[in-house]
């Protein structure tokens, strides 16, 4: 199961991967901590975690290097972990291809949660599964049918797209410009008043209070994700 | 009229005269002849180069003597009466050219100082709109330029850099020029120092300063000639220099004097916001150090959670102290604006208060579906901040309530709590007089709620609740985005 998962924690300062290191073992996780990039290089070698947690800031190098170089062989969730009001490093980080990002400072219920959703999103890759269901929300990719509760919705052929486009990878973070350019094309990517209404239109299709989501939900500043738990 | 067609002109009407005057040598008469020469050399002097009028009237008066004279078509004088007349005449004609020579000398003098001193009212109201010292030297330097119609330019030192307006003019020497700044006299031509400088070089002041220097390249004998009103146009621009100058000193000094009283009242209140949650943390956590075996275990809880909150506090603090420093800094080019749903951004900041270990009843209502052009991440931030004030009054069985209507072309976002409310004198503009240092403050709370309102062109208003509490609305401009589907 998940609980016994190996995450390598990629971290150079000495108090929070030890705090991190010892949330996740209280959880049931392996944690293995690198405090520079070239023993993180190593250990992903050596060990192949399940997962990483990347602090951007290490004395060695650029994590977003590090997450380019590792995007090319392997297809592990990356938790990246950043600063307040850095929503540009959050973006780049998530379009190089980071799954998520946790930022700092941050309580032991959020690392756990975030960390939970980065490895089940795994495990729903692993199935190779065409269907998505939350909830009572359940999405078919191959069929393109999409029911709430067992009823079918009728979605806008926009308001699909996007849906479909989310669905893709539930639970990862996808950036605004990324959607606009999947669903309108790449020469809308600035037009993000369309992104809103689209979404607005979706919620209040999909969701029971469109202000609290459940399914569709809201990285102010950076993008949006389909829950998936 | 040219110089070589008017003595064509006069050599012409010379002539005609003197054919007239020969062919009508017995109805003329003396009188007659006399009459038409002067009126030749009127013309002459009006017309011609002084050196040139008196010699046509040299000449006719020669004329006289050849033409009308007795014994005619020779230059002797036979009477006394002839030698009364043409030595009249010679005396006339003289003073005459004379007379007319002043009279003119008189009238361009008349109108190159009218042209000076309409020239100098327009200079002085051209250069009073500016406010900027450079500018004022840029404006002065161009207009002289036209009005002087030889190049000009304007150099001054700059942080030791020899700087020099208009952009396009050569650099002048700058030895001559560092002369003229240090020693406060004016040199080149004209002057009685370095007269073989191709340029005049003027100093604004007349104290040996560090004050820019008026370069023009003046040809003799105007450089001479017209020191004088170089000089009174050159102290017009110093004083407009000088004028602009002091002012953005004194703007500058103000600014400055801002600055530091801001930043002694953010001083006072950042201190204030980080120092009380940082001793409750220290306190609580040397207790759970030191008197863990004295401490049962509802005690430990409660220090534990007070850690957290109080961490939680510092964290906001922090947060605050950034974005404030940062929006100070950069203003409106600080915001990441973009088409923003509110009740997105009011979702996600309560979705951040829910999930603490001890939740507070929060509710929200969205009536509008609006967009407006927003900070998303400050907007938030400054939700947060209103819902800690509010949490911390907050009293009774009622949720704090946000929420977002719109009432005709304005998105209002509020919160609203059953707290106490505002004190009765309490202003919204109370909370940027804070900044001003003149009163006590509010907390950081208040004031990067107040700054990202301004920024967002959104206005504040902290009002009560009917039913009791206090209502904090930010009420935002709607605008259509362009190009809607």
């Amino acid at each position: 199961m998940t609980d016994s998962a190996t995450v390598l924690v990629v971290e150079d300062d000495r108090e929070i991967s030890r705090f991190l290191s010892a949330s996740l073992r209280a959880a049931g996780f392996k944690p293995v901590s690198a405090r520079t990039l070239a023993e993180a290089q190593h250990q992903m070698t050596s060990l192949t975690p399940n997962m990483v947690i990347l602090d951007l800031g290490l004395p060695d190098g650029d994590g977003a290097d590090f997450i380019r170089s590792l995007r090319r062989y392997s297809d592990i969730p990356i938790l990246v972990l950043s600063a307040r009001q850095s929503e540009r490093h959050k973006v780049d980080s998530l379009n190089l291809g980071a799954d998520d990002y946790l930022q700092k400072p941050f309580g032991v219920e959020e690392l756990l949660a975030r960390v939970r959703v980065a490895l089940r999103h795994v495990r729903l890759m692993t199935l190779r599964d065409q269907v998505y269901e939350v909830g009572g929300l359940r999405v078919d990719r191959a069929s393109g049918t999409v029911t709430l509760e067992g009823c079918p919705v009728h979605l806008s052929r926009t308001e699909h797209k996007l849906l479909m486009s989310l669905a893709q990878r539930p639970g990862r973070i996808y950036p605004h410009r990324e959607l606009l350019a999947t669903v309108w094309g790449p020469e809308y990517v600035d037009d993000t008043h369309y992104l809103r209404i689209h979404m607005g239109r979706l919620r209040a299709k999909l969701e029971a209070d469109p202000g609290q989501p459940r399914y569709l939900l809201t990285e102010l500043g950076i993008g949006y994700r389909l829950a998936n738990q | 009229m040219r110089p070589s067609f008017a003595l064509l002109a006069i050599a012409v009407l010379t002539i005609i005269v003197s054919a007239v005057v020969y062919l009508n040598q017995d109805t003329l008469g003396m009188a007659g002849a006399v009459t038409l020469y002067l009126l030749v050399v009127l013309a002459g002097a009006y017309y011609l180069e002084v050196a040139l009028a008196l010699s046509l009237a040299l000449c006719a008066t020669l004329l006289i003597n050849f033409l009308v004279v007795e014994p005619r078509y020779t230059f002797r004088i036979a009477s006394v009466e002839s030698w009364v007349a043409l030595g009249g005449f010679l005396t006339v004609s003289l003073v005459v050219t004379s007379l007319v020579r002043r009279l003119q000398e008189r009238t361009a003098e008349a109108e190159a100082a009218d042209r000076q001193s309409k020239f100098a009212r327009i200079l002085a109201e051209r250069l009073a709109q500016e406010t900027q010292p450079d500018i004022v030297l840029t404006a002065a330097a161009e207009m002289l330029q036209d009005y002087l119609g030889v190049p000009v330019c304007i150099c001054w030192q700059a942080a030791g850099v020899l700087q020099c307006v208009p952009q396009a003019a050569a650099m002048p020497d700058h030895d001559a020029v560092n002369w003229a700044m240090q020693n406060a006299r004016t040199l080149g031509a004209g002057s009685s120092n370095w007269p073989d400088l191709p340029d005049v070089m003027m100093p604004f002041s007349r104290l040996p300063t560090q004050s820019p220097v008026l370069v023009c390249r003046l040809p003799q004998p105007d450089a001479e000639r017209r020191q004088p009103e170089l000089r009174s146009l050159c102290d017009q621009v110093a004083l407009a220099y000088a004028r602009a100058s002091s002012a953005q000193q004194a703007q500058q000094a103000a600014l400055n004097a801002r600055a530091e009283a801001m930043q002694n009242a953010l001083l006072a209140s950042v201190s204030h916001d980080m120092r009380t949650p940082l001793t409750a943390i220290i306190g609580a956590v040397s207790a759970l150090d030191s008197q863990d075996a004295m401490l049962d275990q509802s005690s430990r809880t409660q220090l534990l959670q007070s850690i957290r909150g109080e961490a939680e506090h510092l964290c906001r603090a922090v947060e605050n102290i950034l974005s404030l420093a940062r929006l100070d800094a950069l203003g409106s080019r600080g915001l990441a604006l973009d088409w923003q749903s509110p009740e997105e951004i009011i979702g996600s900041t309560l979705a951040r208060y829910r999930i603490r270990p001890r939740p507070c009843r929060l509710a929200s209502a969205i009536t509008s579906q609006a967009l407006i052009r927003a900070d998303a991440v400050l907007l938030s931030q400054a939700l947060a901040n209103l819902l800690d004030n509010a949490i911390a009054v907050h009293q009774g069985p009622d949720p704090i309530l946000l929420s977002a209507s719109q009432e005709g072309e304005t998105l209002v976002i509020s919160v609203a709590d059953r707290g106490p409310g505002f004190p009765a004198d309490f202003q919204v503009a109370d909370i940027q007089k804070f900044r001003s240092g003149s009163t006590q403050g509010f907390g950081l709370g208040l004031i990067i709620v107040s700054t990202i309102a301004a920024l967002h062109d959104a206005q504040l208003i902290c009002g009560q609740r009917a039913s009791g509490g206090a209502e904090v609305q930010l009420r935002f401009p709607v605008r259509r985005p362009g190009g809607d589907d």
